[in-house]
């Protein structure tokens, strides 16, 4: 089974608008998708591809990112914001400081799974800081 | 369209302030060095450092812009040890790390009172991923430069990168010391506190909370972790019915103070719903 996931333009206009306006430092923040009605059948439809949408991005620090106190307020906001809007949270995306470095770093990979963990399908997506030169 | 007083301000101002907006930088102050120059006198020299450094920022297309800066510079001051700096930039700019290195190492041996060339080679091990160095070099730095609260804030983060949170709190600690009235260091240190847990910590973090909510009452990052910390420590271990009576009135005068904050900043009736759900939960309830 293989996800694909889909980013629509508002969700990858802010994650490099995020990276843009801070750009000597690292950023993340969370991803949302649409919540679904059928989301209880996911146990019926393990063994198919499946495609994710995302359809919007919420910048979370660009300081102290491995910091949790205000990390775990940040996702209490953002779940509350997507449960009223029939959004939930489906991923997190992280932008390193180096502009040499595109690794998934021990923090990202921490924070992504403390985010993860509530997700029926997460996904952490890395900015290519490398590629941000062509912009 | 800007006229020259306000120009040559502009510059000023981003000059003390330290400000890194450098494509401003960059096209005011070549347009001032073009069009101002016999207006700006001896302060010329200091557009062009500053126009050098912001340059950097832009490289690669503005190199004959910092050529030209280093240039104008060295002919005015020749052996100048702010020259070198900007020489030692274009090297680090250039990834040419030994020789940067070298330039700064023998500026240190030469006058070890100038403390720009120990910060940039701390800058060249982070941009090397040598965090480790980095660190070490810090440390060597502020043992001489222990006031250099900017260094102290850089190290902080340094460890917190590297999830040395013991080692964070102690640079804290030191700006702190410096600093006392600054409510983003005591907020700072409670966020670390917070995230090592345990019930000790948990408790200073809250009291740092509490004193930075004090400091800065419109500090509701404070208030939410006065909320958090007073929640959690109501809710965990054997404790007394009047200390988790205690935590308990403090958690829910940081929620008060928190939904007064947003009701005073006008927002939408949702977000004061949606903020009284999250309080909510934040409480533990």
């Amino acid at each position: 089974m293989t996800t694909e996931v889909q980013l629509s333009l508002r969700a990858y206009a802010k994650i490099l608008s995020h990276v843009v306006q801070y750009p000597y430092t690292a950023v993340n923040g969370v991803l949302l998708t649409v919540a679904n009605d059928d989301d209880d059948d996911v146990e019926g439809n393990k063994d198919e591809d499946r495609r994710v949408d995302i359809v919007d991005a919420v910048p979370l620090f660009h300081y102290n990112i491995s910091l949790t106190p205000m990390l775990t307020v940040a996702l209490t906001q953002i779940e509350e914001y997507a449960s009223n809007r029939s959004l939930k949270i489906a991923g997190y995306y992280h932008a390193n400081e180096y502009c040499n470095d595109s690794e998934v770093g021990f923090v990202a990979a921490r924070i992504a799974d403390k985010i993860v963990e509530n997700c029926d399908e997460g996904c952490m997506l890395i900015v290519n800081n490398e590629l941000l030169n062509h912009l | 369209n800007k006229t020259w007083p306000e120009i040559r301000d502009k510059l000023r101002e981003w000059r003390k302030d330290h400000v890194r907006c450098s494509e401003k930088i960059v096209e005011l102050g070549e347009y001032a060095l073009a069009h101002y120059s016999s207006h700006l006198g001896n302060e010329k020299w200091a557009v062009y450092e500053q126009l050098c450094v912001a340059a950097l920022d832009l490289c690669p297309g503005k190199m004959k812009v910092v050529n030209r800066c280093i240039q104008k510079l060295a002919e005015q001051f020749p052996s100048s040890l702010r020259v070198s700096m900007l020489e030692g930039l274009k090297s680090e700019y250039l990834k040419k790390w030994d020789d940067a290195l070298e330039m700064y190492n023998s500026m240190i041996e030469y006058e070890p009172t100038f403390p720009a060339p120990y910060k940039r080679k701390v800058s060249i091990y982070k941009a090397q991923g040598k965090i480790p160095e980095a660190v070490s070099e810090l440390n060597t730095y502020l043992d001489t430069f222990s006031c250099d609260h900017e260094s102290w804030l850089e190290l902080t983060d340094l460890y917190i990168g590297q999830q040395c949170y013991k080692q964070a709190l102690f640079c804290v600690e030191e700006l702190l010391l410096q600093h006392p009235h600054n409510h983003l260091f005591h907020q700072r240190y409670a966020d670390i506190l917070h995230t090592l847990g345990g019930k000790e910590n948990l408790e200073a973090s809250c009291k740092y909370y509490c004193k930075a909510a004090e400091l800065n009452s419109s500090n509701v990052r404070a208030l939410y972790g006065v909320l958090m910390s007073s929640s959690t420590l109501a809710s965990i271990g054997k404790i007394s019915a009047k200390v988790k009576s205690d935590h308990q009135t403090l958690a829910a005068w940081a929620c008060d103070m928190i939904e007064e904050y947003y009701k005073a900043q006008r927002v939408d009736k949702s977000v004061i719903v949606e903020t009284a759900s999250v309080l909510d939960k934040l409480s533990l309830k």
